[in-house]
């Protein structure tokens, strides 16, 4: 059996590369994108953790993370579509009228 | 089932009938009644709860501190909603959605604040912040709109990234996700304890953003500003409210405290944020942008009871006390922001402080109010938020902590400055310039101003009856 500790370090590498992906991609799907890699990170989190104690509760917590993700990109693609309609790019830099 | 599940229950009943109502035929009073309704019958029920024995649950706790928060909840969400009519009314948008995401949102909230399984706290969390995605980007023809509810759904998506990793490396070390079950165990993980740290961290993090504290502020002010007026108003009071609840919950759980570096990050962030929080509000014109501020800087003054824990408790006062300081400094601050944006409300084309010039002159109740409610805000005697910080400061003058308390002195009277600089503005000579024959006072407008102070004066005069209920409670 892999080592637990494995799992973790693979976990934290691929939230990272999804909170890379959030801070250096100006582009709404790729931002999107990120996001689901840092779920998809947590979920392959819990799913260790479950098998490693042997309890079911990480496998439910996957199946509502999944739920989430789902919703999540539902809304937040209800945005997309929304905002190429009115800028005609999804260059979330051109969102910038808020200034103080 | 007991009576416990009652208000979640009568809400989720709500939210259908107004679905169904929604889907027959529009119509925006029937929307507004069915609203008003499961609000009042949820309160009813919570009502009921008070004072009487709790019950614990795997997924839910109902101590005798949870109804009396939740309705208080409900109180700052029916505040909003009698103003909701006229609002919506002036929106040129479909009117009858807002009410059903306000109904989800508040849901989302009463189970956070009940929860006592990460599963609850996860699932409450996500039903308020998809909610509210909806609501912040709710004039979507508005770029402003459009923006805040883009930066909306990336910093609470991000927020809960962060928690739910913090969530699955703490089931990673000790197999449960259950807050019971968390608090009974000690250091024995099964992994080192720097992983421990990193999975509070993580949750801290996300916290953080959901508080808007320092180092994770950046968008607040923008949100508030861009985000419909009643949303900026809920996403102040309902979600905030809700989130600190959980974070006080968790904090107690196992021993957090006991890690060093834990407390420095919360002691940092706590004094980073009384600082910076109301020195950005001091360069601020725009009156919405500062009070997102002054709610980084009031959350950066709450956060020094998290602390509390960590150090020895000296003998004159009880070990509840912490407690009834949080909740009264939530309550005092919670009414006198619902206040606010209340008041904000009533005169909608009122954005920066130059607008406000000569109020006072023109409609002396709607200034007087706001006038009282900025005293409040900033902590002047015989207002309901002296009494909050006074609860504040003296816990932690009991535990001396002086850094903490230092800095909470120095933000007080920089925010000070920024408050009395909008009364000034109001009792001013009119300039001309401003224009306020396009504000009309409407009879609820009226009642709910002096319901406002009657309120902020009357328990900031009288505060004995108030804090002798919520000391009852917390001894619960």
């Amino acid at each position: 059996m892999i080592s637990i500790h494995w799992l973790l370090f693979l976990s934290l590498a691929l939230f990272s590369i999804g909170v890379y992906g959030v801070v250096a991609r100006r582009n709404l799907l790729f931002i999107l994108l990120s996001l689901e890699i840092m779920l998809n990170a947590v979920v392959l989190l819990f799913i260790a953790g479950s098998s490693f104690h042997g309890n079911p509760d990480g496998q439910i917590m996957y199946l509502l993370i999944l739920t989430l993700a789902a919703s999540e990109v539902a809304v937040g693609l209800g945005l997309v579509i929304h905002m190429y309609r009115q800028h005609h790019t999804l260059d979330v830099d051109k969102l910038s009228q808020l200034r103080g | 089932m007991s009576l416990h599940y009652l208000p979640a229950i009568v809400l989720i009943i709500t939210v259908l009938l107004s679905l169904t109502s929604l889907s027959l035929k529009r119509h925006h009073g029937i929307a507004y009644l069915i609203c008003g309704g499961g609000l009042l019958l949820t309160m009813l029920s919570l009502f009921m709860q008070i004072g009487k024995t709790g019950t614990t649950s795997e997924l839910f706790v109902f101590d005798a501190i949870t109804p009396f928060l939740s309705l208080i909840l409900l109180i700052v969400v029916s505040m909003i909603w009698v103003q909701l009519y006229q609002w919506l009314e002036a929106l040129d948008e479909r009117k009858e959605e807002y009410y059903l995401l306000l109904l989800l949102a508040t849901l989302g909230s009463l189970i956070m604040v009940a929860s006592n399984h990460f599963t609850s706290f996860f699932l409450g969390l996500e039903l308020m912040s998809l909610s509210f995605v909806g609501l912040v980007a709710y004039s979507g023809r508005e770029f402003k709109g459009q923006e805040a509810g883009v930066k909306y759904l990336i910093l609470s998506a991000v927020a809960s990234a962060l928690m739910l990793m913090g969530m699955a490396i703490l089931y990673l070390q000790y197999g449960t996700l259950s807050f019971n079950d968390l608090s009974m165990q000690g250091a024995s993980g099964t992994l080192p304890s720097w992983v421990t740290v990193t999975g509070i961290i993580f949750i801290l993090g996300g916290m953080f953003f959901k508080l808007s504290l320092v180092p994770c502020h950046l968008w607040v002010a923008d949100l508030f500003e861009g985000a419909p007026l009643a949303t900026s108003a809920l996403l102040a009071t309902l979600s905030k409210l809700a989130a600190f609840v959980v974070l006080w919950r968790i904090f107690s759980l196992g021993e957090w405290h006991t890690h060093a570096v834990i407390v420095d990050i919360v002691a940092a962030v706590a004094i980073a944020s009384m600082l910076v929080g109301n020195f950005l509000g001091l360069l601020q014109n725009n009156l919405l942008r500062l009070l997102a501020y002054s709610s980084i800087a009031h959350f950066g003054y709450l956060l020094i009871i998290l602390l509390l824990a960590a150090s020895p408790t000296t003998a004159f006062l009880t070990s509840t006390f912490s407690t009834e300081a949080v909740v009264f400094y939530l309550v005092a601050y919670l009414f006198t922001l619902v206040g606010v944006f209340s008041v904000l409300m009533q005169m909608p084309q009122i954005k920066t402080q130059q607008d406000l010039t000569g109020l006072f002159w023109h409609k002396p109740t709607l200034a007087i109010t706001l006038a009282l409610l900025m005293l409040s805000l900033a902590g002047i005697p015989l207002t309901i938020g002296f009494m909050g910080k006074f609860y504040l400061v003296m816990t932690a003058v009991n535990h001396q902590m002086w850094w903490l308390l230092s800095a909470l002195v120095i933000g007080s009277v920089i925010g000070l400055f920024y408050y009395l600089r909008v009364i000034m503005m109001m009792i001013k000579a009119p300039d001309g310039e401003s224009d306020f024959s396009g504000l009309t006072m409407t009879t609820n407008g009226q009642l709910l101003n002096y319901l406002i102070i009657f309120l902020v004066i009357g328990f900031g005069t009288f505060p004995a009856a108030f804090s002798q209920l919520i000391e009852t409670l917390s001894r619960g």
